[in-house]
């Protein structure tokens, strides 16, 4: 695809493990900062309309990122099945410019201890985002969006480790 | 699904998975049959992996023809271009041979991105609908995982 040219993203992965592990790997700031960007979100008490904010985690604060990345309010609260939120990337200015985006998460347990993972990013009006998720601007060194996030999420909860990238 | 405001079926797909291996594993694992039966729906492959030699998929019962194609261009262990027609599906062999490359780049830390990307698929709608989603996902999520983890992701649980 052409960067910047769909505007919603579906990116699936399907991971041995269960969906209450996929769910706290999303939702628990004891997770999130273990594998893709990181980031450790403030959920508050997970109920919809709850406004939020991401705050740079371990590796981005080793390389001077501080304070709120992200924001967004959460829409859905479904554990362990399906987690809806807005997100909006704070850290440039052109990007956070584009206002909210939509990002769904759907996890749907399938047969033989089989998770797959659906992850839905409507980015409409988002040209930026939607470049830097589809993995665009890699070689910038902007890291390489959903499909990256998504395998080291696959290798975190799999084996045990991330990916070493 | 839930979705509603997924995209039309696209007549280019491209898959991007990460994995912990070297490029060669993944070249032996999209090329050699003891591999594919592990996570390519149970289909051996059969090939040398060099241009302008078969590239085939037998079936687990060792008779069904899944594929069976020339392939068109081969840079082990980096990129493998491969024509596609599901002959295990009547409907879906009748429409035009679509096209598959194979794509392994190697990143630090011994990772390599491997990019799978589908195309040629104008004039297939029905072979676009059937591998887009679930199809290519699974297979490639199968491959990472039997890579990383020595166990297929289907089939037997531990």
């Amino acid at each position: 695809m052409t960067a910047g040219t769909v505007t919603t993203q579906v990116y699936r992965v399907w991971i041995k493990t269960t969906p209450e592990a996929v769910w706290e790997a999303i939702t628990s700031p004891d997770w999130t900062d273990r594998y893709g960007y990181g980031g450790i979100p403030e959920y508050g008490d997970m109920t919809p309309g709850t406004k939020y904010v991401t705050n740079a985690g371990v590796g981005m604060q080793a390389v001077g990122v501080t304070g709120p990345i992200i924001d967004g309010e959460l829409l859905e609260i479904d554990p362990p099945k399906r987690f809806v939120l807005t997100w909006r990337m704070l850290m440039d200015p052109d990007a956070e410019a584009e206002g909210f985006t939509r990002v769904e998460y759907d996890i749907t347990p399938q047969d033989g201890g089989v998770v797959r993972l659906t992850v839905t990013h409507d980015v409409t009006g988002a040209p930026l985002i939607a470049a830097m998720i589809d993995g665009s601007n890699e070689d910038a060194g902007a890291g390489g969006g959903w499909a990256w996030i998504l395998s080291d999420l696959k290798s975190l909860l799999e084996t045990g480790a991330a990916l070493k990238s | 699904m839930t979705q509603t405001q997924a995209p039309p079926v696209q007549t280019t797909q491209v898959y991007q998975v990460l994995i912990t291996a070297t490029a060669q594993q993944i070249w032996d694992a999209i090329t050699k049959p003891e591999f594919t039966s592990q996570y390519f729906y149970g289909a051996r492959v059969q090939t040398t992996g060099v241009a302008g030699t078969p590239m085939r998929y037998v079936a687990a019962d060792g008779e069904a023809v899944w594929g069976d194609e020339v392939i068109l261009e081969s840079d082990p262990p980096r990129r493998l271009v491969v024509p596609w027609r599901s002959l295990y599906d009547d409907e879906l062999a009748d429409e035009p041979r679509s096209r598959i490359t194979w794509q392994i780049d190697e990143q630090d830390g011994g990772v390599c991105l491997l990019t799978t990307t589908h195309d040629q698929l104008a004039g297939s709608p029905k072979t676009a609908a059937s591998v887009s989603g679930i199809g290519w996902t699974t297979v490639l999520s199968g491959l990472k995982t039997l890579l990383e983890t020595g166990h297929p992701l289907f089939g037997a649980t531990s």
